[in-house]
């Protein structure tokens, strides 16, 4: 779901809030991912790594890098991309 | 104190060199045994046979009750494009916290985005490490805020923006 155009989105009753926090975490992780190393890396797992940046969906691109969990997560931790959240848990 | 807890954020706090004060909060967590089968790394292994021996980190003993609760998580998940789809180890942390009124402790968009969208499950308690660290430092276990912030994000690459939206 995390790659919605905007206008699609909305059309699924995405709230606006949620939209922009969206943009937000992309741009972060755009902005401070260790683009070398991850064209470094070998394509499969080259454009799970760009998912992730674009998405954020750890599960997503971790199942399209054929990777384990941990072993995924430890490799976006390398190609130094935040872990970036918006929105707030429980009070 | 009870919580539930997902795979990444005991991966994270594997890392956190402020990781004993998860004891200090919580009698005990439950976890998923699904959790246990993805986790790797000596550091994550070590950390959660250690939890699990003192009897803090606790396998969840109600599983199969679960179920139809988990099912249902799964295919909101699945069939609202607006909640990211959630994995079964995540769902179940979810559902644990649902069932037994407890903290669920998760960095997972998809089940913030539940407790939003979602009117039956809006009451289920979800706390990021951003939560669980402010509560340390509301109850005086931390001293500075901003510089144990930091360092968790040090440890984890955990980035906490102080934008908001809406």
């Amino acid at each position: 779901m995390y790659s919605l155009r905007k206008d699609l989105a909305r059309r699924l009753g995405l709230k606006e809030e949620h939209i922009l926090e969206d943009e937000f975490e992309r741009e972060v992780r755009r902005r401070y991912a260790d683009w070398e190393f991850i064209e470094r890396q070998p394509p499969r797992v080259r454009g799970a790594l760009k998912l992730y940046v674009e998405t954020g969906d750890l599960r997503l691109a971790q199942r399209l890098s054929g990777m384990p969990l941990e072993d995924f997560y430890e490799l976006v931790k390398k190609a130094r991309i935040p872990i970036v959240i918006v929105r707030r848990g429980s009070k | 104190m009870i919580a539930s807890i997902d795979t990444c954020f005991l991966i994270d706090w594997s890392r956190y060199r402020g990781r004993r004060l998860l004891e200090e909060i919580f009698d005990y967590v439950f976890v998923a045994e699904e959790v246990l089968g993805e986790v790797k790394t000596e550091k994550t292994v070590e950390y959660i046979s250690d939890l699990l021996a003192k009897g803090f980190l606790v396998i969840y003993p109600f599983k199969s009750e679960l179920l139809p609760l988990v099912r249902r998580i799964l295919e909101v998940s699945i069939s609202d494009p607006r909640i990211p789809v959630l994995d079964p180890p995540e769902a179940y942390a979810f559902a644990i916290a649902y069932r037994e009124d407890c903290v669920c402790l998760t960095e997972n968009k998809g089940v913030l985005r539940l407790v939003e969208y979602y009117d039956e499950f809006r009451e289920v308690k979800v706390w990021r490490s951003l939560e669980l660290i402010e509560y340390l430092y509301r109850k005086g276990l931390i001293r500075d805020l901003e510089g144990e912030l930091k360092k968790y994000s040090e440890d984890t690459r955990h980035v906490f923006p102080k934008k908001r939206f809406g």
